[in-house]
């Protein structure tokens, strides 16, 4: 690590953050020079980014509404970024007035915002903390306090894991939050890949690198995220180009069809001991 | 009242039709979290307010914002949903059937999408800065969430940061400023640097400032709270500027203390606590500042601007402003003084500029230059087309111009005072001009810039003096070469520069207001040579005039056009009248409705630099134009490079319709027989004649 951890990351504002930026690319306004430029530094490179966000956010609504069908009322949301249109609780309790999420992000200014948007609000929380300690995340006194680990949860992991790198294991990683979640429980992810127009993406990532951004997107081919879903058995229609995962309308697809799949997007479920066959 | 929209299924079909096209176009470009069937819905009910704002017209505006607002709300946030959006409503609204029968539809379409536009503008310019200072107010909460060591990392990196438009500097615990932020220089009116080193509690109104030296001992005291005050800053300008002031205490590791100081601008709250101390520097109905301000401001641009760009003042008086308050009461005036101070505001919006107020009518602006500032002429007519937008006051339309006096760059030792009054002084030469005029106080320096304000406000000497005079250009049939028309145009024997051709004079003439004038008087004269020709040679000899496209636009057109007619008793059939195609095109439909009028009234309407583009073989066979001229030193000629079928094709569908086509430009007999093959009719150019006298028409008239 090059920074000393006393100046904790988005609060030192001379350099751009993910949550501020990926709120800029979908049209919000908490965000800071430094995050708009690296945003329109990365359009310059891929000018589909802000239809890969849209289509992004459009799988979340369609996913959260998929799992409420599917029963679930509790949601674990890591990663959640600035809230913005259609946060988790708002899409679920469109549905289902009493679910109950838990916001997890590593960022203090998007946690410290998700608790002035929702302060007062009984049925969600928010924790600062870290993806990669389980344990830590897992045993914060909000989560255990607002969630029934020993019900099914669904477990949000919407354009983060494509932060973690190789050597930090996300496959064991997702394994150690996949033990300690309950039968019945879900997982969603959505993760940037490279299987598609490598060397624009290549130089997208280096726009985030270059601007001394402290996460770097590492992308990942489609086995590489279909092994995230090990232990669960992934809903149809699997691991698929985002804009392909149930699309209900013009607004989960874009024009370009390497827009529509340059991030991949799948849901699983954990079965109970014994239902599975495999 | 709101009269009920009619209720037939097939104006239904149509909304649901346009709300749905709407969705699609919007759910492409942006997120917007429902499901595409509720957008659709919502979308719907929007056009369906939409819609009855066109059908009961004094509802227009205020449904216009609200949809702009509901949009914004929706998530519409980026500027590409917004263009869109206006496209989409526009044209959308326009051909509906079912509205079909409304009075003044098409004025009141305009009215509710420009109310969409400014609704959605401000909303979101609000929701941006709503979103901005919460952005404050988290990063704030995070640094002291996380007890940030302000002093530690100073060495390493700018922690508090130019952020937001919120003050934010960490003081010792006696108040004195340790680092501030931009925002904070901003706010006091001080330079960056100078707010350093400052004692906070003497920022403050001296009313306050014991009570906030009393804060301070308390944290220095130890007590851990958080102490958020509303308070008034003193600015170096003079004003004061409530901010609601937070004070928190910070631990450092090695056990001194600090406090991070939050001044959040509540000009908001103190507006509402009515005690605003603005007033002294402001005007009241406008708010814009006054004389006195805006004299301090000048004296300090003067010292201070960029050498290289210098500053301009424009000094405006409303044209005929008396007559609005005389005839629709103070009221009306008034309201119509506060969107004249909006859009003044507006037009330098991108300049680092002041708008003052100086008297009843009279308006100022300064404009520090930039390399990017736009040169006078452009901001003179930036300034009068959007004044000239006709807008609602009290019920009434109404539009204004302004007569302008301006003083470009002068010298930076200049007395604001002797400055203000060369710009007064300017101002009523300009008047004696009548309306819409300007002119240049002391042309100084920039020669380009000169040359053009000089040649500009010289015209109407020149018009005077003889030295602009109309001449004719044979327009002939390509079949045989016979003379068929002659094309009035104008030409200025400039003594020093020689022969200005015809389309720099109306270029000239816009940049003066002169144009209107100039026409007039080009058709008259037209027209009376075309009499002159026919008493004289016993021939019947139609002129042609082309016209800008600003003036085909002009409301006042059919009037002139009538009037001269009228008064010369030239048949209409005689008279040739050239619309440019791009505002005929137009989605306002301003120009195609003069261009239908016209030709009711007999004249012939021709369209200009006619490109056949697919919009415009459309446009012109709904419309009642006699034929369309290609100008071949200008813009794409049908089809390319000509190249034999296209063009022909092309030409053949325009002259399906019943419109004829002609070719400008023809240079040679080659060019000449290759656009007859194409189906061209007549022709003009070099190769039949250049403009000249009307004696050298009446020996081709035998
Ligand atoms: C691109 S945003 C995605 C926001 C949201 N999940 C969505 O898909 O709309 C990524 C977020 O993940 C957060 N993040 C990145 N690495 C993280 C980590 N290791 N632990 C927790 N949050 C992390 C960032 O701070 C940022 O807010």
């Amino acid at each position: 690590m090059d920074e000393p951890d006393w100046v904790p990351e988005g609060v030192d504002t001379s350099i751009p953050s993910v949550a501020r930026t990926y709120d800029y690319l979908l049209g919000g306004a908490h965000n800071l020079a430094v995050d708009r430029r690296m945003a329109d530094e990365m359009l310059r490179v891929l000018p589909g980014a802000r239809h890969l966000v849209r289509l992004n956010r459009s799988f979340l609504r369609r996913a959260v509404t998929h799992l409420v069908r599917r029963g679930v009322r509790q949601f674990l949301d890591i990663g959640s970024g600035i809230p913005t249109a259609g946060n988790v609780h708002e899409v679920a309790r469109a549905h289902a007035p009493d679910c109950r999420v838990v916001y997890v992000d590593k960022d203090p200014v998007a946690v410290a915002h998700s608790r002035m948007l929702l302060a007062g609000d009984e049925r969600t929380d928010v924790v600062l903390a870290d993806l990669r300690d389980p344990e830590d995340v897992l045993g914060r006194p909000e989560v255990k306090g607002l969630l029934d680990l020993d019900q099914p949860v669904a477990l949000l992991l919407l354009l983060v894991v494509h932060f973690l790198t190789d050597e930090e294991d996300p496959v064991g990683l997702l394994g150690r939050y996949r033990d300690r979640l309950a039968p019945g429980s879900f997982l969603v992810v959505s993760h940037a890949t490279d299987d598609r127009r490598a060397e624009t993406m290549r130089r997208a990532a280096d726009t985030v690198r270059r601007a001394r951004s402290r996460d770097n997107l590492v992308y990942r081919d489609r086995a590489e995220v279909t092994a995230l879903f090990t232990g669960y058995e992934l809903e149809e229609p699997g691991v698929v180009g985002c804009a392909l995962w149930r699309p209900d309308g013009a607004g989960s697809m874009a024009d370009t069809p390497e827009d529509n799949t340059q991030v991949y997007v799948g849901v699983g479920r954990k079965p109970a001991p014994g239902e599975r066959g495999t | 009242m709101t009269a009920p929209l009619p209720r037939d299924a097939a104006g239904l079909r149509e909304r649901v039709k346009l709300a749905r096209k709407w969705a699609y176009l919007l759910s492409k470009r942006t997120y917007l979290p429902m499901s595409q069937a509720e957008l659709e819905r919502q979308l719907l009910g929007l056009v369906e307010r939409l819609c009855a704002g066109v059908v009961t017209g004094p509802l227009a505006h205020q449904v216009g914002r609200e949809v702009g607002v509901a949009l914004v709300e929706m998530n519409c946030t980026l500027a590409e949903t917004l263009r869109l959006s206006v496209e989409v409503i526009s044209r959308g609204l326009l051909d509906m059937t079912s509205l079909r029968g409304i009075p003044q539809r098409r004025d009141r379409v305009v009215e509710v999408v420009a109310a969409l536009a400014s609704g959605f503008a401000e909303k979101l310019r609000l929701a941006t800065l709503e979103q901005q200072e919460q952005l404050g107010r988290a990063l704030h909460r995070a640094m002291r969430q996380v007890q940030l060591d302000l002093q530690a990392s100073e060495a390493r990196t700018e922690v508090v940061e130019t952020f937001t438009s919120s003050g934010v500097a960490t003081t010792d615990l006696a108040g004195q400023v340790l680092r501030a932020n931009d925002a904070l220089a901003r706010i006091v009116d001080l330079p960056p640097a100078a707010v350093t080193g400052l004692s906070l509690p003497d920022l403050v109104h001296p009313d306050q400032r014991d009570a906030v030296r009393a804060d301070f001992a308390r944290l220095a005291a130890g007590s851990g709270e958080v102490i958020s005050q509303p308070r008034r800053l003193l600015r170096a300008d003079g004003e004061t500027a409530w901010v609601t002031l937070t004070l928190t205490p910070l631990r450092l590791h090695d056990g001194r203390g600090q406090v991070v100081v939050l001044a959040e601008d509540s000009s908001d709250v103190s507006l509402l606590q009515g005690q605003l101390n603005h007033q002294s520097l402001h005007d009241l109905l406008t708010w814009l500042p006054n004389r006195q301000y805006f004299t301090s401001r000048l004296e300090q641009a003067l010292r201070t601007a960029d050498p290289a760009t210098g500053i301009s003042v424009f000094h405006l008086d409303l044209d005929g402003f008396s007559l609005i308050t005389g005839g629709l009461g103070r009221r009306v005036g008034d309201q119509v003084l506060k969107t004249v101070a909006l859009r003044l505001r507006e037009v330098v919006a991108e300049e680092v500029a002041m708008v003052a107020r100086f008297g009843y009518d009279e308006f100022a602006i300064l404009v520090e230059n930039s390399a990017s500032t736009p040169d006078v002429v452009t901001l003179v007519r930036r300034i009068n087309d959007r004044l000239s937008e006709p807008f609602d006051a009290g019920g009434h339309r109404v539009a204004t111009s302004a007569t302008i006096g301006v003083v470009h760059r002068p010298p930076s030792d200049a007395s604001p005072s002797d400055l203000l009054d060369s710009a007064d002084l300017t101002l009523r030469r300009a008047k004696g001009g009548g309306r819409r005029q300007w002119e240049l106080a002391d042309p100084t320096q920039d020669g380009r810039d000169r040359r053009r304000f000089s040649l500009a406000v010289t015209m109407p000497g020149a018009w005077e003096g003889g030295e602009l005079r109309v001449r004719y250009r044979p327009l002939a049939r390509l079949a045989d070469s016979a003379l068929v028309a002659a094309e009035a145009v104008l030409r200025w024997d400039h003594p020093k520069l020689g022969a200005l051709p015809h389309e720099q004079c109306l270029a000239l003439a816009e940049d003066t207001g002169l144009v209107g004038s100039l026409l007039a008087w080009l058709l008259r004269t037209a027209c009376e040579q075309s009499l002159a020709w026919r008493r004289d040679r016993g021939r019947e000899l139609p002129v042609r005039v082309g016209v800008t496209a600003s003036q085909a636009a002009d409301q006042e057109l059919v009037g002139a056009v009538l009037g001269v007619l009228a008064d010369t008793g030239l048949p209409p059939r005689l008279l040739r009248l050239g619309l440019p195609a791009a505002a005929v095109l137009d989605e306002d439909e301003a120009a195609a409705d003069n261009a239908r009028i016209l030709a009711e009234s007999g004249v012939v309407v021709e369209v200009d630099d006619f490109s056949a583009a697919p919009g415009e073989l459309v446009r012109v066979a709904e419309l009642p134009v006699a034929s369309v001229r290609i100008t071949l030193s200008r813009g794409p000629v049908p089809g390319g490079p000509p190249g034999g079928r296209v063009v022909a094709d092309l030409l053949a569908v325009v002259r399906d319709a019943g419109v004829a086509v002609a070719v400008d430009g023809l240079s040679s007999v080659e060019q000449a027989s290759w656009w007859r093959e194409a189906g061209a009719d007549t022709g003009s150019g070099p190769l039949f004649a250049s403009a000249s006298p009307p004696e050298v028409i009446a020996a081709r008239l035998g």
